[in-house]
């Protein structure tokens, strides 16, 4: 009797138990979106996502090989030699796609926050969205405009391409809007360092401006003024509200290039846009290997960047009275443009362990870029949080003067003296004035682009977009990749199968390997993967 | 005994009161049945009043039942129920009642309980008077050895006896004319008369296979002819004694349609995966493993404890697991106790492990040369120039002054090649197993305790597994009614590996395999205290030694506890199941600093800075059943069984890590001892429940025709609620040709001829859907450095998908069970068609829509297959027997619908619609170029192409070798070269017993695979820091026109896209298993009291055969996988003894 009134209450337990089940299971370690997006703090957290797609520092190699400053010690790069195929996917293309997507998110999801800091976070959503679109104007011309978010159903995933000059407009209102609502760099606390500021999205817009406006002007397309006056005046804006400045070294001032790229030049003043890394050894939040680039010869500077430099008179090699023939690997260094120093490598500078020695072990020119290279600890270490420096204000001041001269065909002394000069100065250059031009049988279009060049090489792919915007590429990009001048007593490494010409000058690539069409390489080839997925892209020509 | 009685007449209250419970519910059932039970204590003490004239016996019988609710028992054969008598009963008890009835009839009565027996006056009698006596005698089995525990009782006596060690029993005091009946697991039942003897011998026969073989079903066992779906059973004794790390390695090959693989060798890390009759999903269609009918992980259990393994394969065995069963089900029962002596087992197996396919290096100047030649077909100059080639040459320099950096560092020039330095010829390995098992009718239980270690393939550091595992499993009879069934088991694991990735791209295997054999492991001058540093070359060493480790432990426990009580009314049994299981997990692990110099400085570290981290997962499930049996005849050729249950399970996860990093000491590793500002800790919980009601009915006609159907009703958490239910029925029947008096007539020699179809739908959830796929979700991404301090950020990660819903797979089945030549020869056949109608998929949509999609159901599969296993068993003689058992099964798949887009893209292409999973598609190699001149005149391959590159045919005839649009219509240059999926797998399993030496060889292969070499394997030049191996000296140059490989060309990726050139079918016959045994005469053993000593050899991977080209790829390794951790050939000897 007892017993079996064990067995009732064990069948009741069991009973109880499974009634007790339950099928309404929600996340307990991950928010919801739902509950997401309430407060500013919310914004700021959503928009830091978008930060790590600001250009990695090793952007710098990669897209120096596409124009003719730098060349891979690996295999010939296939945008600069003109044998690029269509690929199947493109990060460039997926990536820009991925930051819209988020931007608009932001901008829709946000829609309840209010108050300035919200707005704030909005504008920076604006900014990236811009950045992403320009991005993608830059590449391919036409793209869809994507400007909220979609699902898979939607008709957007068929969007058929927008003309340029209409995502161009929707990128300076996004920036416009930024403009207004993002704070001053002045206001903005140090621990704030890096985040999008008001000036960041001036100076971008500057950039879009000049390069529109040229890309016109010298590809014969619409109108060339509209954006060389927005890049005039949104670098005019920048200069006279002076809250930038050149980055002087305050120990010795005619190194004060060289450390812009140091630790000792981070945080300057003249940094408008950066991307961050950080913090340290035993906290690597972020870190990046540019100086084991550098080393292996991801990219190695060419003699058509080596011969831009201009000699301490201004002249270029062929006026100068300065330029002797090469007897040392030295002598091309003498009495150049301290830029020039900065950025390659020679003798003298202390490289891997000791002092550089010129050859060809890991690199095919013979020469080694030495930007942003610091060998102790970041070498070492094979890690480096040197900042990557994306928009600095050396560069706003050459888009001023740049604009101004394409927009009348002419600069005064005053203009010049306001914007390129300032940058020739702390390189110990002599300004440019038109007497010089004048004096010396120069060609002033051609001194403002070679500064441009000299002062931004290595960086940022400027090189291989001034190009592209100037129509110059199916001139330059043809020509042979020329190295070194090959000195066999001072050069260590030298391989059988070294390809020298007549002036003992090393040949990388010969022309016949190198083409560009003008039909076609102006603009980039879509993913092939998207034309498949979706009928209504199309492909730009001769692709 | 009962069984022998016929019930009384027609009153039947046992009927009628199960009329009123079937109207109950479940609960009100269980409830009043328990009460039913204890009321009727006291029926006995009822006053009768009862007045009938010339009734019949039954009648009066049936009126007392009635009134009183005693049930009478007795023998229609015996007893004459038709006899009749008057009665007049006056509130007399049922005894007083009895003993008046048993003076007007020939009867006398026993009271048991409840229950009265009723008995014929003079047999009674007789019984009483028969003569008594003792008998004893000696069982052996057919090899002549005896036989302990087998189980001798005197029918229709509750008495009995149990043979000892030494197979001899004595029974005392029986009847004469008694019939003994003696019974032992896998022996035919014999049943022999005593007829005066007092000494009896017995020789016990093996059962044959398949007419009494009780299979392991869904919620219950069945008869393997009543089967009407396809199920494969697979006895626990070929799991045995192999020299494996777990229970699935052993199953690999034993089961048609069961395919078992592996990916790496690492002890414990082994990445067993099971796929039962192909492809269920893109997805993944895990296979469901219940251990003694619950959720539990067959690669964690202890082989030794398996009694045997049912795998059910068409929907109509697995429907009734409903939306879990799509990949189908695998039930796994563990050893019980017997009835009878103790039996104490005790199995040991020692051995070694060798690697297999390690590949074969070139000194160091070899493979600098290649480099060199690779370097200068790409136009750069040479990595050593030729003094320095002529150095490594040379034994007696091995470093020199580095001019790049004199005085501060050195020019290596060794031929140092690690692998014998590091890897082990032969890794022991051990497996012991003791077992206790015995019991009595009331209980009976089985223990045991195994212990398995393996150590790995490194001479030294970190890398080793052992898991101890423990069972008990009791069974107690409580009462006539109820009995308790409780299984219990503990397992841990405990597995050491070093502070580094291993296998991969970049892991341990790749520095082993393939970085420059130039360097050394110690600073040179250095007297070995300090490690030599330069990039990642010679870090195996230091890591294994100095680096740290990587500890996971594994404990787990879970129970299945069964209540059942049997015939509450007769052929009703109720049972509750409830089994939780908890599983924890941790990983320590402890990452110590070590540097590495160059010759005046440290210039590397591993490990920089030390870290400790700590994680910690729980897993908590639940798993509650309740389930009504109820079986039942109508008619005499018309038998039933229902089955209806309600199952309920959830289960949680939970993780917890903590890392702490800069520890202020690099020999104690410790949370505390950790910098606080990169303390770092997270967590993860996931969670789902799954509430299931399910129903089942056989029907069973006259032994010849059999049909099935079952129910299951599924709602998932996992789904949202509008979707949250789902229903999955299925339908069987067979028709046993052999028992049509007709067939049998028309062919007498089979003994089996069944032939069975089934349809039905499956549901395939685990794994497939994301715990909250339907809630849209923010999730922490990249952190940014703002200020120098890890910043949080958000984002969506994916879509959410909240129209997600079940894939449900149709399946169809039709097969055919023969058996033939007295049993011997048993052929099964069986032909499928699964079809996922609903299958989730991703959409491929064009990269503007900026993020991760979820998976839709928008996709069809198909895959279908035949299975054919034949068997043969035969024991000529009694010392000699011998069996060979063959399954040979193929499954082919298709995506028939995908509403995305299909994008075609060199390499393994997944889905696209049209083509077989994993399809892929590369370039026709058309053998290399040989000239300049054929480069230009062919399509534009690449711009570096040249004389010894891989030459691609120009399909579509265009300027360009490349993929077109990527879309099946327009994919360019690409062709279809095959797809992943095995087919035509195989296993073979042979032997024989002759006295006491046993022999078995198990054979196990795949008929046809295809695989992608990968890119950094075939063709290392193409890499710098990646050196050449003895196989690839065969290059093409114009004096060796038919190489293997493409000239080396650094930086050259062309050669090694997806191409016909590297595909290779993986067709192969491997020796899985090897064992020799010979069992001692039991003469010498037994004075020792051992019932049974058997030693053997058993060896695993021994040897195979392949049609592959490239050799240190073992056939068994994934599509396109890098550098492995190898597999091993095993040797091992061990001892069976048993007391």
């Amino acid at each position: 009797m007892k017993l079996l009134y064990k067995y009732y209450f064990f069948a009741f337990a069991v009973l109880t138990m499974a009634s007790s089940c339950n099928l309404d299971l929600y996340p307990e370690t991950q928010l919801s979106d739902a509950a997401f997006w309430k407060t500013p703090e919310d914004l700021k957290n959503a928009c830091n996502y978008m930060y790590p797609f600001l250009p990695d520092m090793l952007t710098n190699l990669t897209y120096a090989n596409y124009a003719d400053d730098g060349v891979s010690s690996g295999a010939a790069n296939q945008i600069s030699d003109g044998s690029r195929l269509a690929p199947g996917t493109d990060s460039d293309w997926d990536n820009s796609y991925a930051l819209i997507r988020v931007a608009n998110n932001i901008l829709e999801k946000s829609a309840d926050v209010t108050g300035a800091e919200a707005e704030r976070y909005r504008g920076e959503a604006r900014f990236f969205r811009a950045w992403a679109n320009f991005e993608l104007v830059k590449r391919f011309g036409d793209v869809p405009l994507i400007l909220r978010t979609f699902d898979v159903f939607d008709t957007l995933t068929v969007a058929h391409r927008t003309n340029r000059e209409k995502v161009l407009d929707t990128v300076y209102a996004d920036l416009d809007n930024a403009i207004a609502t993002l704070p001053d760099v002045s206001n903005l606390p140090s621990s704030e360092y890096g985040r999008i500021t008001s000036g960041a999205a001036l100076a971008l817009k500057a950039r879009i401006g000049l390069f529109e406006g040229t890309r016109n002007k010298f590809h014969g397309t619409r109108d060339a003024e509209k954006h060389l006056n927005i890049a005039l005046h949104s670098s005019e804006i920048l200069i006279n509200a002076a809250t930038y400045s050149l980055y002087e070294n305050p120990q010795s001032a005619d190194t004060s290039y060289h450390y812009l790229f140091l630790y000792e030049g981070e945080r300057s003043s003249e940094n408008i846009l950066v991307r961050l890394y950080g913090a340290n050894a035993a906290n690597k939040i972020s870190t990046h290997r540019i100086q084991s680039g550098e080393q292996m010869g991801s990219s190695t500077p060419t003699r058509a960047l080596a011969d831009a430099y201009r000699y301490v008179d201004g002249l270029p090699i062929e006026k100068s009275p300065y330029h002797k023939p090469r007897t040392t690997t030295l002598t091309e260094f003498e009495n150049r443009d301290i830029r020039m120093d900065a950025t390659i490598f020679n003798k003298k500078h202390i490289f891997v362990g000791g002092l550089y020695v010129p050859g060809f072990g890991f690199t095919s020119s013979g020469y080694t870029y030495r930007k942003y290279f610091n060998y102790e600890p970041d070498y070492r270490q094979d890690f480096s949080f040197l900042d990557h420096i994306l928009i600095r204000y050396a560069e706003v001041l050459l888009t001023y003067a740049e604009a101004k001269f394409e927009l009348n065909s002419n600069i005064s002394d005053v203009d010049l003296d306001k914007s390129i000069n300032l940058v020739r100065a702390r390189a110990k250059m002599p300004p440019l004035t038109n007497s010089f031009i004048a004096t010396n049988g120069l060609d002033m279009r051609t001194e403002i682009r070679t500064e441009r060049r000299v002062e931004l090489a290595m960086e940022g792919g400027h090189r291989y977009w001034d190009l592209i915007r100037w129509k110059t590429a199916e001139i330059e990009l043809p020509k042979p990749t020329l190295d070194v001048k090959l000195l066999p007593k001072e050069h260590k490494n030298i391989s059988a199968q070294l390809v020298i010409n007549s002036d003992s000058i090393v040949v990388v690539q010969d022309a016949s390997k190198r083409s560009f069409n003008p039909q076609r390489d102006y603009l980039w080839p879509l993913p092939t993967r998207d034309l498949g997925l979706n009928l209504n892209l199309t492909q730009n020509p001769k692709w | 005994m009962k069984k022998k009685l016929y019930r009384s007449g027609g009153g039947m209250p046992a009927l009628k009161k199960l009329t009123l419970i079937m109207k109950l519910n479940f609960f009100i059932m269980f409830v009043a049945v328990l009460q039913v039970s204890a009321n009727h204590v006291s029926a006995q003490k009822t006053h009768l009043d009862l007045k009938m004239k010339d009734a019949s016996l039954a009648k009066i019988l049936d009126a007392i039942e009635d009134q009183s609710g005693v049930y009478f028992f007795y023998n229609k054969t015996q007893v004459d129920e038709n006899q009749k008598a008057d009665v007049d009963f006056r509130d007399l008890t049922v005894e007083e009642a009895l003993t008046h009835l048993s003076n007007d009839l020939p009867i006398t009565y026993e009271i048991v309980g409840k229950n009265i027996i009723i008995k014929p006056r003079d047999s009674n009698q007789q019984v009483v008077t028969q003569q008594r006596k003792a008998v004893s005698g000696k069982v052996t089995d057919p090899s002549g050895a005896p036989l302990p525990g087998v189980t001798i009782a005197v029918k229709g006596t509750a008495s009995g006896t149990i043979t000892d060690a030494s197979g001899h029993f004595t029974l005392s005091d029986i009847p004469s004319g008694a019939t003994l009946v003696f019974s032992f697991v896998g022996m035919k039942t014999q049943e022999i008369p005593i007829a005066g003897k007092t000494t009896i011998n017995v020789t016990m026969a093996e059962e044959a296979i398949g007419i009494d073989e009780v299979v392991a079903i869904g919620y219950g066992t069945m008869k393997k002819v009543n089967l009407t779906g396809s199920i494969s059973q697979v006895n626990g004794e070929k799991l045995e004694n192999r020299p494996v790390t777990n229970a699935l390695s052993a199953l690999q090959g034993t089961a048609s349609g069961v395919v078992v693989t592996r990916s790496t060798g690492q002890p414990g890390k082994e990445g067993y995966t099971v796929e039962i009759r192909g492809l269920s999903s893109v997805n993944g269609g895990k296979a469901l493993v219940l251990v003694d009918g619950s959720p539990g992980d067959i690669s964690t259990l202890n082989p030794s404890d398996i009694e045997s393994v049912s795998v059910l394969k068409d929907a109509a065995a697995s429907a009734i697991y409903g939306a879990r069963a799509a990949g189908g089900v695998i039930l796994v029962t563990t050893k019980k106790g017997n009835i009878g002596k103790l039996i104490v087992e005790y199995n040991g197996l020692f051995g070694g492990q060798s690697p297999m396919m390690l590949p074969d290096r070139l000194h160091s100047w070899e493979e600098e040369t290649l480099t060199n030649i690779g370097r200068r077909n790409a136009g750069k100059g040479d990595d050593y120039k030729p003094a320095e080639i002529e150095d490594m040459k040379n034994p007696d320099v091995n470093y020199a002054d580095a001019w790049w950096n004199p005085g501060k560092d050195y020019r290596m020039a060794y031929d140092l090649n690690q692998i014998p330095l590091l890897v082990r010829d032969l890794s022991p390995m051990n497996d012991q197993n003791i077992s206790l098992r015995g019991g009595t009718e009331k209980e009976q239980f089985f223990m045991s305790l195994g212990y398995y270690h393996q150590q790995g393939i490194f001479k030294f550091g970190p890398d080793d597994t052992d898991r101890i595992n423990g069972r008990f499993n009791y069974f107690r009879q409580l009462n006539k009614t109820f009995s308790l069934d409780t299984r219990l088991s503990y397992r841990q694991s405990n597995t050491l590996s070093p502070a580094g990735s291993v296998g991969g791209t970049w892991g341990m295997f790749y520095e082993l395999f393939q970085t420059a054999q130039i360097f050394p492991i110690f600073l040179p001058e250095s007297n070995d205290t300090k490690y030599y540093g330069h990039g990642s070359n010679c870090t195996v060493y230091p890591i294994l030694k100095d680096g740290g480790r990587v500890k996971n432990r594994g404990d787990e426990f879970s129970g299945v506890f069964t209540f059942k009580a049997k015939d509450v009314v007769e052929g009703l049994t109720l049972s509750a199941v409830y089994s939780p299981r908890y599983i924890g997990e941790s990983t320590d692990g402890v990452y110590r600093t070590v540097p590495r110099w160059n010759r005046v400085t440290i210039n590397r570290y591993i490990n920089n800075p030390n870290r400790n981290s700590k994680d910690r997962t729980t897993t908590l499930s639940n798993n509650v059943q309740l389930l009504a049996d109820y079986d039942f005849k109508l008619g005499g050729k018309n038998t039933f069984h229902l089955l209806g249950g309600y199952a309920y399970e959830d289960y949680s996860y939970h993780y917890v890590s903590a890392t702490a990093k800069s520890l202020s000491s690099n020999e104690l590793f410790s949370l505390n001892l950790g910098d606080p500002t990169l303390a770092a800790v997270s967590d993860d919980v996931q969670t789902w429940a799954l509430l299931s009601w399910f129903g089942r009915l056989n029907y069973n006609f006259d032994d010849r025709f059999l049909f099935e159907a079952n129910l299951r009703y599924d709602g998932s958490s996992k789904l949202a609620p509008s979707d949250r239910w789902q229903a999955f029925p299925s339908l069987s029947g067979a028709w046993r040709l052999n028992n049509e008096s007709w067939f049998h007539e028309l062919f007498p020699v089979f003994d089996e001829f069944k032939l069975r179809a089934s349809w039905g739908q499956l549901g395939n959830s685990d794994g497939v859907i994301g715990n909250y796929d339907y809630i849209a979700l923010v999730t922490s991404g990249t952190v940014y450095p703002f200020n120098d301090v890890a910043n949080k950020s958000y984002y969506q990660k994916y879509l959410a998908s909240a129209d997600k819903t079940w894939e449900t797979i149709e399946t169809k089945n039709i097969g055919v069970d023969l058996s033939f030549l007295r049993n011997r020869l048993n052929v099964s056949g069986d032909y499928y068609i699964k079809r996922n109608n609903d299958m989730l998929a991703p959409l491929q949509v064009s990269s503007v829509i900026g993020i991760s999609t979820s998976t839709y159901n928008v996709a069809d599969l198909k895959t279908w297959g035949w299975e054919v296993t034949v068997g043969w068993k035969d024991s000529p003689s009694a010392d000699f027997s011998y069996w060979a058992n063959v399954n040979l099964f193929d499954s082919k798949n298709k995506i028939l619908k995908y509403s995305g887009q299909s994008s075609v893209s060199l390499g393994t292409n997944s889905i696209i619609e049209g083509m077989p999973y994993n399809s892929i598609f590369g370039y026709e190699a058309e053998g290399y170029f040989t000239s300049p001149g054929e480069v230009t005149a062919h399509a534009f391959q690449n711009s570096k192409a040249g004389p010894g590159d891989i030459k691609y045919r120009n399909v579509n005839d265009d300027e360009l070798i490349n993929g077109g649009l990527n879309r099946l219509d327009d994919k360019g240059d690409l062709v279809y070269l095959g797809n992943t999926s095995p087919r035509y797998n195989f296993g073979i399993d042979l032997g024989f017993k002759w006295k006491g030496f046993d022999f078995s060889a198990f054979l196990q292969g795949v008929g046809e695979r295809k695989m992608l070499l990968n890119p950094l394997v075939v063709n290392p030049s193409s890499q710098t820091n990646r050196k050449s191996w003895k196989i690839h000296l065969d290059y093409w140059t114009p004096e060796n026109p038919d190489a293997k490989f493409p000239r080396p060309y650094e930086g050259n990726t062309g050669n090694t896209l997806a191409s016909s050139h590297w595909i290779q079918n993986v067709a192969y016959v491997r020796l899985k298993n090897l064992q020799v045994g010979y069992t001692l005469p039991q003469s010498l053993t037994e004075h020792i009291s051992i019932t049974k000593a058997r030693i053997y050899f058993s060896g695993q991977d021994l040897a195979e055969l392949t049609s592959m080209w490239f050799p240190y790829y073992d056939p068994e390794i994934p599509n396109n996988a890098s550098f492995q951790y190898p597999f091993f050939r095993t040797f091992s000897m061990g001892v069976n003894i048993t007391f």
